[in-house]
């Protein structure tokens, strides 16, 4: 079965990251994956060895492709873009359209989308599900279909080497308003002022051109700009080694996002055995039990989520007892092998017309 | 199109074409069709060098050296001025390393020419690298690369994130005291806590002193590479005979001519009180203490670097005549090295000598001590002429880069850090 996947941009988000995994898992049962990008961008290193399955091009050269290969799956993700050449193919393949994005903005396409032009629509999320529900104008049947967290980084936990000097919070995502990094910064500041030594990683680069000068005064006023450590943009192939020198450095990650459509960084962290501070709400909920895979914390109170960073900077075998049940329950899930098989059997599903 | 014009742009377009009206779906074929730069912010920069940057990229990926340096400094790759960046900038040349010189600009409309680039040089502006990083920072994946930031302007807290997340080692060359540079009335961009981060958050800090060694100790970096100054392994070439009208001492000067540092006052006092004696000034900075100096002092203008060994060898002593104030006390001045290196005793107030040097430098305080000292020195003749030439063929740029590359070789500090996180993933 051939099966194409269509995007906007091949940056180096958390989508692409997830396309990655699929061009490279989904042969296994059986289908020929594709992935078409509008507009190139500087992703193509999530796409290693799997670059040969990447075309990058505009909705007409799309249109063309399209009908040379005839696919039998024509998947969508959030780029309403290509609907209008979509009605003009002369054979008719199944169409899905993915909803991962997390951005209002995003999703408005949602509240004209003709549902009778697909034949299924899938979300990543339960909560995604909802989101996505709430701004059809008809109800109907979301499927959701868990995300894969790439192989490298379910493959076997190394210990880092050599030891960070301090203990590292990590916080990994686009610094921007629905990401809610300013919270991060608030959540080390309280960090620091209670006397923690940890030091700080923000890995993210910022939707708005003055983050970086906001980023700066901000980090000063919270008396963190010594411990802070701001990587603009790590490429996706060197993420589980920053996980791996977060967990052996006796760190966290920490998620502040006010809204995520999956949560993969989380996912990701969890897979690489590292403890996790989280909302208590979003997507976050399907996924982290709070005690058991780590701790949860009411958006917007930066005080107690101090305290459970703190608290699992202190103790270290409540920190790796929750890392551990972390990645046994990531990798029980969201494995490729086990991620992509449900992905299959859906694909599988819609093309055989099946409800 | 600035990002002030995109985000207005983006507002019209808003209103105009609501979300989910028949207009926007209109707008977004178009886009699609057209390429996204009309509506969405990326922030590419038209640089008039573009093409000269293209092109070092690519000479660089042809290149046999398995690394790359930026040098982030403060001043332009001037030869003749002779500071510590340029050095590094021209041994690392030597040594067939590739090197990005990105320089200070006092206007944004002034690009300088690429007069390094067949010696593997390419210059840009720190500004340009500051707002735009990855338009450098991420086009070297298959070599080691080496950031080192020669000042702390709060600008680079962009480029060090940048730097970080392509697995750059970043280092801090620490060669000033900034905060002193401030206090006199320079370097008013100076911010105290971007310097801290830039301590705490570089992979390896370098020191040209002790005293600054000791600052940075204090602000708690444990370790920092002491990496002194260095003379430039021909300053001493004599490439023709230059005379200069002597007196019964001639003592001479070259360097920067800062009134921050430069003791006006002791040379004058200096000078009157010694109306035989000779004094010349080689050297460039403005200051209007350059006006109304006694018959005596000579000002030579600027002068190119193979000029300074045959202007100096009418000299008896070089001098360096700087305030008794802590930022001077936090320099290391290159003039001590070449001094030493072209044969000349050396007669200071105000600094440090520099380490292995302390008995051949003077270091006096207040002016009848520094004409005494001046006396005494130009009594030396060549009694200390091996030490002169042992100290001069040790401290030379050619070491120093070898300790630099040394250093980064061992991987103390946070360098193996970064290399770990960043090896290759095959």
């Amino acid at each position: 079965m051939k099966a194409l996947f269509i995007y906007r941009f091949l940056t180096r988000g958390g989508v692409e990251a997830v396309l990655a995994t699929r061009l490279r898992g989904l042969k296994k049962w059986g289908i020929d994956a594709q992935a078409w990008f509008l507009f190139d961008g500087p992703g193509r290193s999530l796409f290693r060895g799997v670059l040969d399955q990447v075309h990058i091009g505009s909705t007409k050269a799309l249109s063309h492709y399209m009908e040379s290969k005839r696919f039998a799956i024509i998947s969508i993700l959030d780029t309403p873009e290509v609907f209008p050449v979509l009605n003009q193919m002369p054979h008719a393949p199944k169409f899905i359209l993915e909803v991962h994005s997390p951005y209002s903005e995003n999703l408005h396409y949602l509240k004209s989308l003709r549902m009778r032009r697909m034949d299924a629509l899938f979300v990543p999320s339960q909560f995604q599900a909802s989101v996505v529900q709430s701004r059809l104008r008809k109800k109907v049947a979301i499927r959701v279909v868990p995300n894969p967290v790439g192989e490298a980084f379910v493959g076997q936990l190394s210990n880092f080497s050599p030891m960070p000097e301090r203990p590292i919070v990590a916080w990994l995502g686009r610094l921007d308003r629905l990401k809610n990094w300013t919270e991060f910064v608030a959540i080390a500041g309280q960090l620091t002022a209670a006397g923690s030594m940890a030091q700080y990683w923000m890995l993210g680069r910022g939707s708005e051109e003055k983050v970086a000068g906001k980023l700066f005064r901000l980090a000063q006023r919270q008396g963190i700009l010594d411990s802070l450590r701001w990587f603009r943009g790590v490429d996706q192939e060197h993420i589980p080694r920053v996980l791996d020198a977060v967990r052996t450095s006796g760190g966290v990650v920490v998620s502040t996002s006010k809204g995520d459509s999956f949560g993969m960084t989380i996912a990701e962290a969890m897979a690489r055995g590292c403890a996790v501070v989280v909302p208590a709400e979003g997507p976050f909920r399907e996924f982290v039990t709070s005690g058991e895979h780590g701790f949860d914390y009411p958006l917007g109170d930066a005080a107690q989520a101090a305290q459970q960073i703190k608290q699992l900077l202190e103790k270290e075998p409540l920190r790796r007892s929750l890392g551990e049940n972390g990645r046994t329950s990531i990798v029980a899930r969201h494995a490729p092998q086990v991620a992509l098989g449900v992905l299959a059997g859906e694909l599988k599903k819609v093309y055989a017309g099946a409800e | 199109m600035t990002a002030m014009n995109r985000n207005w742009l983006s507002a019209v377009l808003k209103r105009l074409f609501p979300p989910g009206s028949f207009g926007r779906r209109l707008l977004y074929r178009l886009r699609a069709n057209t390429g996204k730069w009309l509506f969405t912010s990326r922030g590419k920069p038209h640089l008039p060098i573009e093409a000269d940057i293209e092109r070092f990229i690519s000479w660089v990926h042809e290149q046999e050296s398995h690394q790359i340096v930026l040098i982030m400094a403060s001043t332009r790759l001037i030869e003749s001025e002779g500071q510590r960046s340029t050095n590094f900038a021209l041994e690392l040349s030597r040594r067939g390393i590739p090197c990005i010189f990105g320089y200070w600009r006092w206007k944004k409309n002034e690009w300088y020419p690429q007069d390094r680039l067949a010696g593997g040089i390419l210059q840009i502006p720190v500004d340009a690298i500051a707002e735009w990083p990855e338009i450098i920072l991420r086009r070297f994946s298959n070599k080691e690369k080496i950031i080192l930031f020669e000042f702390p302007h709060p600008s680079f807290f962009k480029v060090l994130a940048e730097a970080h997340a392509a697995g750059w080692v970043t280092i801090y060359d620490v060669i000033d005291d900034w905060g002193e540079f401030q206090r006199v009335g320079q370097a008013e961009w100076y911010e105290p806590s971007m310097e801290r981060h830039l301590l705490h958050n570089v992979d390896a800090v370098s020191v040209v002193n002790q005293t600054l060694g000791k600052a940075v100790s204090d602000q708690g970096i444990k370790g920092a590479e002491q990496i002194p100054n260095a003379s430039f392994p021909e300053i001493d070439k004599v490439d023709e005979d230059r005379y200069l009208k002597r007196g019964e001492i001639t003592i001479g000067y070259f360097g920067y001519l800062a009134g921050a540092w430069f003791d006006w006052d002791l040379l004058s006092e200096t000078a009157v009180a010694h109306p035989t004696w000779m004094f010349y000034l080689i050297g460039y900075g403005g200051d209007s203490r350059k006006k109304g100096l006694p018959p005596n002092v000579h000002l030579l203008g600027k002068r190119e670097r193979n000029e300074l060994a045959s202007l100096a060898s009418n000299w008896d002593v070089g001098m360096i005549p700087f305030k008794q104030e802590r930022l001077a006390s936090g320099a290391d001045p290159i003039k001590a090295y070449e001094y030493l290196a072209m044969n000349l005793p050396v007669v200071a107030t105000g600094i440090s000598a520099p380490v292995g040097a302390e008995d051949l430098v003077r270091r006096v305080k207040g002016a009848d001590a520094f004409a005494q000292a001046i006396k005494t020195a130009a009594e030396e003749g060549d009694r200390y002429l091996e030490a002169r030439a042992a100290f001069a063929a040790e401290n030379t740029w050619v070491q120093r880069i070898d300790q630099l590359l040394s250093m980064i070789e061992r991987g103390g500090q946070r360098i193996a850090e970064k290399r770990a996180l960043f090896h290759r993933v095959e």
